[in-house]
């Protein structure tokens, strides 16, 4: 054991009356490493997102972050310790212009009251401007600051996504859990959406990745994890998992994978 | 000469109305909940305020700051008490809630006020300024300027705080909001606090022209629901016109047309609106909201 990873899972367990939607998966995320979780349709991914960012609370086993314990905190209070989601569907504010949004993001985490709001302290102009400069460099990064005051309903789906990972980054995460970032990008959206989440890897950010995108996982991933029917049956390197019976097993079918092998 | 003293009148009396409808929709916006208690919140402000300036009149501008404070800390009862308990039923039952909030305050005035009328000073006395001509209540002027101020004041904090996108999206998505990690119960205190906040001050402002008794706010909260409609509901800056169109209308309606007839000509205009443009001047297309 060299030192204790950034995310630790144990034996996370989570019931819907019968059935046993995950049923003690244990894994870990290093700091600055990229973890995959992958599996087929209905193995349990999105529960498991859904324990980890506290939407759902954990029937069983636990959830450490950076050393606390956050199996079944509010979803804020995670968010608040460092681990800060991205949605499959894309939860923007269609109304709100796309600086709002990103700034949406660091407002959960800052602390500021009616009062300072109410009165504009110098506080909380000081505060205000070093946020819209923070997001403002976010969006550069991510090639958004010249949408900036635009709203963000009628945005194009690839810029879509790259917000919210944007507005996710304004929270100031130590982890990031992206939800099927790259799901209806097109591969060059792909492609570009991938070398961004590696730079974030770079910067000591410890992500868990959940995609379909199988292209994508294997060149992103540092280590798979496996879940079907809300087991985990299988973890390692990319080359690992692919030459993995059980793996191929789940996605393919029992004899098209005899057939493989 | 004599229209434009109608209009500034007319001015006044919208400004009340825009303030109470502004109650309305801050409620609206951010929780969904149409507010059913706002007239009696107003009566409630106004009693509030009377009792502070028949302390001495030189109180009056205190009694302003007296209403915020006391209506804020009855808008945080409302939240504990009605909202909170009530928040996962559906939006119906949460709406019957605040009926039964407005029987409770009225009766409350009514056992502490009693239901005698009272007189209320304004902080700026009740003269008249003659003006190029023109003979005006200083307290409609008065109206004017407090009104000015507190629609900046709002506009200032939804539009240019960060306390104010969070409002927004709340309205907008209260889920994603939650996740994304705004704090949404303290959005929804804070939400009832100003709405109280609101009522109240529009009664004070409206105590000096009429007398105060404890169904002060009732009529004034039916205006100021038809001022949320004509402006189109959902809408900050609906709720601000639509008063003053209420205002402009009752007035102008009554020098005009009938006196007798200035409640129905208000109404009218509100079916009018509901007939052929429901979603008012300003009103949000309903695919906007989630």
């Amino acid at each position: 054991m060299v030192e204790a990873p950034l995310l630790q899972v144990d034996a996370l367990s989570r019931r819907f009356g019968g059935l046993q939607a995950v049923d003690k998966v244990s894994f870990a995320v290093p700091a600055g490493r990229i973890v995959a979780l992958i599996g087929p349709n209905g193995a349990g991914k999105s529960t498991i997102v859904n324990l980890l960012s506290g939407v759902l609370k954990p029937s069983a086993g636990r959830i450490v972050l950076a050393g606390r314990e956050t199996g079944g905190l509010p979803a804020h209070a995670v968010a608040r310790l460092g681990m800060v989601r991205t949605f499959q569907n894309g939860r923007l504010m269609p109304r709100l212009s796309v600086l709002e949004n990103v700034l949406l993001g660091a407002d959960g985490v800052c602390g500021y009251g009616f009062a300072d709001a109410l009165l504009r302290t110098p506080r909380l102009r000081r505060q205000e401007t070093q946020l819209r400069g923070q997001a403002m460099a976010l969006l550069d990064e991510l090639g958004l600051a010249g949408d900036a005051a635009r709203e963000v309903g009628g945005m194009a789906y690839g810029k879509q996504r790259k917000l919210e990972i944007a507005r996710a980054l304004m929270q100031a995460p130590s982890l990031l859990l992206l939800d099927e970032p790259a799901a209806g990008l097109n591969s060059a959206e792909a492609d570009e959406l991938g070398r961004f989440v590696m730079g974030l890897r770079t910067r000591g950010l410890g992500i868990l990745l959940i995609e379909h995108n199988m292209g994508v996982v294997m060149r992103l991933a540092d280590r798979i994890v496996v879940v079907n029917f809300g087991v985990k049956i299988a973890e390692g390197t990319p080359d690992e998992v692919r030459a993995d019976d059980a793996v191929l097993e789940a996605y393919l079918g029992r004899k098209a994978a005899h057939a493989a092998v | 000469m004599l229209t434009i003293q109608l209009i500034i009148n007319a001015l006044a009396v919208g400004s009340i109305y825009a303030v109470t409808a502004l109650s309305f929709e801050i409620a609206y916006e951010s929780t969904g909940v149409v507010n059913f208690s706002t007239g009696q919140l107003v009566t409630a402000g106004a009693l509030v305020g009377a009792s502070v300036t028949a302390i001495g009149p030189h109180l009056a501008p205190v009694a302003y700051l007296a209403v915020i404070v006391a209506m804020a800390a009855l808008g945080l009862l409302f939240f504990v008490g009605a909202y909170l308990p009530l928040r996962n039923r559906p939006v119906l039952t949460v709406i019957i809630g605040t009926v039964a909030v407005g029987i409770l305050v009225q009766n409350v005035s009514l056992l502490i006020w009693g239901p005698l009328p009272i007189a209320v000073a304004s902080p700026v006395g009740n003269a008249t300024i003659r003006l190029a001509g023109l003979v005006v209540p200083t307290h409609a002027l008065f109206v004017i300027l407090v009104t000015m101020v507190l629609i900046l004041a709002v506009y200032f904090l939804l539009y240019r705080s960060p306390l104010g996108t969070q409002f927004r999206a709340l309205a907008q998505d209260p889920e994603t909001a939650r996740l994304i990690g705004v704090p949404v119960m303290r959005l929804y205190a804070l939400t009832w606090m100003l709405a109280c906040a609101l009522a109240g001050i529009a009664g004070l402002l409206l105590a000096p022209m009429w007398f105060v008794d404890v169904g002060l706010g009732d009529s004034l909260a039916l205006k100021a629901f038809a001022a949320a409609i004509i402006g189109g509901f959902g809408s900050i800056p609906g709720a601000i016109i639509g008063g003053i169109a209420v205002g402009l209308a009752e007035v102008l309606g009554a020098s005009y047309i009938s006196s007798s007839y200035k409640d129905a000509i208000v109404f009218a205009l509100m079916i009018l609106f509901l007939l052929f443009r429901p979603q008012g001047l300003f009103g949000e297309r309903v695919a906007d909201r989630a």
